[in-house]
């Protein structure tokens, strides 16, 4: 590999350019799911590329292919100073790199089974034992399951002299059945859209006990159906994990990415209201909140050696004790905060993308609580787990979002289970209405493999880690049918 | 970019080395470059070529599929046999439709141009340039994409089928903001020449000149006059849960079993139609299947759904042409949505409203409820109040709760002007902008 990336770095050099990183890929991703019984889908893919990043002239370009011999380099080099060249025409500030030391590194992902090496068949019992179990009942319209693998070996290297090996693995599994009634409903375990994704091996779907909670999950699903709707109001709100990860990945994660915040994806995702000025100043949450930004925690999907700047992976605080005390930053960002160091966010999706900034490992603290205590002290109030919709605006304020399964807390029992429920809020008076966090016990990582961002979109994965919480007198039920106009 | 006989002959390959009793070749290739600005600057330009072989292959009703993006014939057979490896595993699939044989394809009119394909990075920054000189003069602060893509879609099986497709495409999209209050603008188009940047720009800066010291209102019900790409997430969400046969034949659409029934206001028809002239459509699908004109709504009855071979087969009809690569979990969709245009313009909408607001678009619009097809959503760069017939002070954005079925049964007046707009999936839907009553916001912002 030396022999290509040494061959990008030094073409662009002669053209010109003052900085050049190559970034070679080789993907291997395996996706299967099962659907009613059948295949729902097969991807089996191998594939490998390299993106070039050049400044020149003080300004950006970037040029991928797959092309792998020295003349598809040399020319996607010459179109990567092509297109900096054109972006010098526009320029009003040079881009500056935070300096960051060279590294001559290996990094794996630690993994006990390599999925890649477990048999398909094997593979597909597992998704059509759990579709039997889900389809036991009539009412079960829709029973998925999903496997997905994927394993990405990197080479990056950069003209400031380093050169750093990745292997990154991870795994991702579920299940989920529809069940149609009075409504029509969703149920998924262990977490929906696709199930849980970590950097793990097959360890991971064995862990999961999939078969085990099968039966559960399709008697919820029909449960839904005849469930009473989740009324409107005002109430305490318990989060379980599978929806309080989503809500700090919106309301916190997307919020605290530094090129949002400068305006930087203004056109598309949006920009942010935690603007730079009230770094270690402005009142996020309530003091017991603490979000831990951390590219290094075992397990999580955004847990790495380097980001795609080539920057060693970090831990650091983005919320401390309730006050906004960080961002996510890259090296071409990170003096805009005075900072003299990126923090190794910027990352790519693939090959043929450049990095941009995105949310690492984002995890709220524990606190002390155990969720039978946080239960008992509930008297008015509302459990929400799994998230099934979410919508949250261009600055990350004003937020919605609906949930598969919701039970009605009354005098600290946990009752009646509720369908359609959803909650809104905005950002800084939800996280500082958060009164309790249950503790380690209850904590686990909740893996995103699909976020979104830039424009070429872009795909990232990574994880939040979270224990049941409580946040008091929160708007629950909006939209519900025939209430819709006194919603307000 | 590699040529259609380069392409053709692999998929020629990976036939005869495929040992399975019928194989699919599917591939996808395309050069892209987008530049992207913010600040008035370009802080992001980007060319990606690429391309991605498909092959999926049926063997005693078992199917099987494995993708690469390496074209050296080691690969390629690897391919086919890793293709056929899989198939070997799976279940028998009684239900497995058989690829279907040779088939005609009506043209796309000016799918590809040759000005498009060749536009270049330092093309794109002069145009951006104007835009953001313009914008700083103004004291605006522009970010926003320019792009030119060519792309080709083949298509061909064991069975003599070929199909292939060359497009181009350019897209350009506009923020301005000016004291944290945003304007948008945006326009796609097949060729790069019908895209008038500054043009576009001037709508955006307009919108955020307007929008300065923004006012408060209470949510709840309200007339709004929505510009096109207002209406886009409605139609999106629309095709997407309402139109695809699976969910009918699963019965867990709102539009289950009510085919010929009323569903919406008279004044709102829609097709999918690839070959409406601004679409920017594929003559076929997924499987190879012609893609057909369909005429969903007309006159706010439901008319019709899309098919694919799958679902054609259980339901005992013709593919329309509308399925997606397979196999899949979504069933067939409709890719190229046109709303028929009405004949008011945003000014009469305007005119004609008492009290109401009008509305630029909308931003992370997503379901509630599926079967009720209730979303939420934001209002996005630009809100403005109406009252007695003429455009007032801005407003702060506000989130709206709503059901497709009501927005659709309310809607008063149609735009005569229909555009291309980019959609969340498909190829970009044919939009009008629509007057639409009682329609419910259920929280706000301060901005
Ligand atoms: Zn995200």
């Amino acid at each position: 590999m030396r022999k290509f990336t040494d061959l990008a770095l030094n073409t662009a050099k002669n053209l010109g350019a003052s900085y050049c990183d190559i970034r070679i890929i080789n993907t291997e991703y395996e996706n299967i799911k099962t659907r009613n019984g059948e295949i729902g889908s097969i991807d089996k893919s191998e594939t490998m590329g390299y993106g070039i990043r050049v400044v020149i002239d003080g300004a950006w370009g970037f040029a991928s292919s797959s092309l792998i011999t020295k003349e598809g380099i040399e020319n996607t080099t010459k179109k990567a100073v092509d297109t900096g060249k054109a972006s010098a025409l526009t320029i009003r500030n040079r881009v500056k790199l935070a300096p960051e030391p060279v590294y001559k590194d290996k990094w794996t992902t630690p993994y006990i089974i390599d999925p890649f090496k477990i048999e398909l068949k094997d593979k597909l019992n597992l998704l059509y034992a759990a579709d039997e179990i889900l389809r036991k009942d009539k009412r079960i319209i829709i029973a998925t399951g999903n496997l997905s693998f994927l394993r990405e070996h990197q080479w990056f290297a950069n003209t400031e002299g380093s050169f750093i090996e990745q292997i990154l693995l991870r795994s991702g599994a579920g299940i989920s059945a529809t069940a149609i009634g009075d409504d029509v409903q969703i149920r998924s375990y262990p977490t929906s859209f696709g199930g849980q994704y970590m950097s793990m091996g097959y360890e991971m779907v064995e862990s999961l006990k999939l078969l085990d909670n099968a039966e559960r999950v399709r008697d919820e699903a029909i449960a839904l159906t005849t469930a009473d709707q989740c009324p409107p109001g005002k109430k305490d709100l318990i989060l379980g994990t599978g929806q309080l990860g989503l809500q700090i990945h919106e309301s916190v994660g997307h919020a605290t990415e530094l090129d949002r915040v400068l305006g930087m994806e203004a056109n598309y995702a949006g920009t942010s209201f935690a603007t730079i000025e009230k770094l270690n100043n402005f009142k996020y949450g309530a003091n017991i909140v603490n979000l831990v930004a951390d590219s290094t925690i075992p397990g999580g999907l955004a847990t790495i050696g380097y980001d795609d700047d080539g920057v060693r992976a970090q831990r650091w605080h983005i919320v401390k004790n309730g006050i906004l005390s960080g961002y996510s930053t890259s090296r071409e960002l990170a003096h805009t905060i005075r900072e003299n160091r990126s923090r190794g966010s910027n990352r790519a999706d693939g090959y043929n993308n450049i990095p941009i900034i995105r949310i690492t490992n984002l995890s709220l603290v524990p606190g002390d609580w155990t969720l039978d205590d946080l239960i008992s002290d509930t008297e008015d109030g509302i459990y929400m787990d799994t998230n099934r919709s979410w919508s949250i605006d261009q600055r990350r304020l004003n937020f919605q979002f609906g949930t598969e399964i919701a039970w009605e807390i009354r005098n600290g029992k946990k009752g009646r289970m509720l369908r359609n429920a959803n909650y809104q809020g905005i950002t800084p008076e939800f996280w500082n209405s958060c009164d309790a966090i249950c503790d380690e016990k209850h904590w686990q990582l909740i893996g995103v493999p699909n976020c979104g961002k830039g424009q070429p979109g872009q795909r990232a994965e990574m994880s939040h880690g979270c224990s049941p919480t409580r946040f008091k007198n929160i708007t629950i039920g909006v939209g519900q049918k025939g209430n819709t106009s006194e919603q307000v | 970019m590699y040529n259609e006989n380069f392409i053709k002959d692999i998929g020629t390959k990976i036939i005869g080395y495929s040992k399975a009793q019928q194989t699919e070749v599917f591939i996808y290739g395309n050069l892209s470059s987008l530049s992207r600005f913010s600040e008035n600057e370009i802080t992001q330009n980007v060319t990606q070529e690429d391309i991605n072989i498909s092959v999926r292959v049926i063997h005693n009703n078992r199917i099987g599929k494995a993708t690469t993006n390496r074209i050296d014939d080691p690969s390629l057979k690897q391919l086919a046999s890793n293709a056929f490896e899989i198939a070997l595993f799976q279940k028998e699939d009684k239900l497995i439709t058989p690829l279907p044989g040779h088939q005609e394809y009506e043209e796309i009119k000016d799918a590809y141009d040759k000005e498009t394909a060749d536009y270049s990075a330092m093309d794109r920054a002069k145009a951006i340039k104007s835009v953001t000189d313009e914008c700083e003069k103004q004291e605006i602060n522009a970010a926003g994409i320019f792009s030119n893509n060519t792309a080709y879609i083949c298509l061909m099986n064991s069975k003599g089928l070929y199909a292939y497709n060359k497009f181009t495409g350019a897209e350009f999209s506009i923020t301005a903001t000016k004291n944290k209050r945003a304007g948008w603008a945006e326009k796609i188009a097949k060729k790069v020449k019908d895209i008038n940047t500054l043009d576009i720009a001037n709508i955006a800066i307009k919108k955020s000149i307007n929008g300065q010291n923004p006012s408060d209102i209470e949510p709840g019900k309200y007339t709004v006059v929505l510009e096109p790409a207002a209406v886009t997430d409605f139609m999106s969400y629309l095709g997407f849960l309402g139109f695809g046969a699976l969910s009918h034949i699963e019965k867990r659409s709102f539009f289950s079993d009510k085919i010929g029934e009323k569903v919406f206001s008279d004044n709102i028809t829609i097709s999918d139609d690839a070959y409406y002239p601004i679409s920017q459509g594929i003559p076929f699908d997924f499987e190879g299947m012609p893609r057909k004109r369909i005429t969903l709504i007309e006159n706010g009855v439901l008319k019709g759904i899309v098919y694919d071979l799958k679902t054609a087969k259980i339901a005992g009809t013709e593919s329309t042409g509308h399925g997606l690569p397979q196999p899949n979990e979504y069933g067939p969709m409709p890719l190229n949505l046109v709303l028929k245009q009405g004949n008011a313009t945003i000014q009469e909408m305007i005119e004609s409203t008492k009290r109401g607001l009008l509305i630029t678009h909308f931003h992370y619009t997503n379901v509630l409820n599926p079967k009720e097809m209730i979303l939420t959503g934001m209002t996005r760069d630009g809100v403005f109040l109406i009252e007695n017939g003429e455009v007032k002070n801005p407003i702060n954005n506000m989130r709206f709760t709503e059901s497709i079925p009501n927005i659709f049964n309310n809607v008063e007046m149609v735009g005569k002007k229909a555009i291309l707009q980019s959609s969340f999936f498909g190829d970009g839907f044919v939009i009008p902008g629509l007057k639409v009553n009682n329609f419910t916001f259920t929280s706000k912002t301060d901005f």
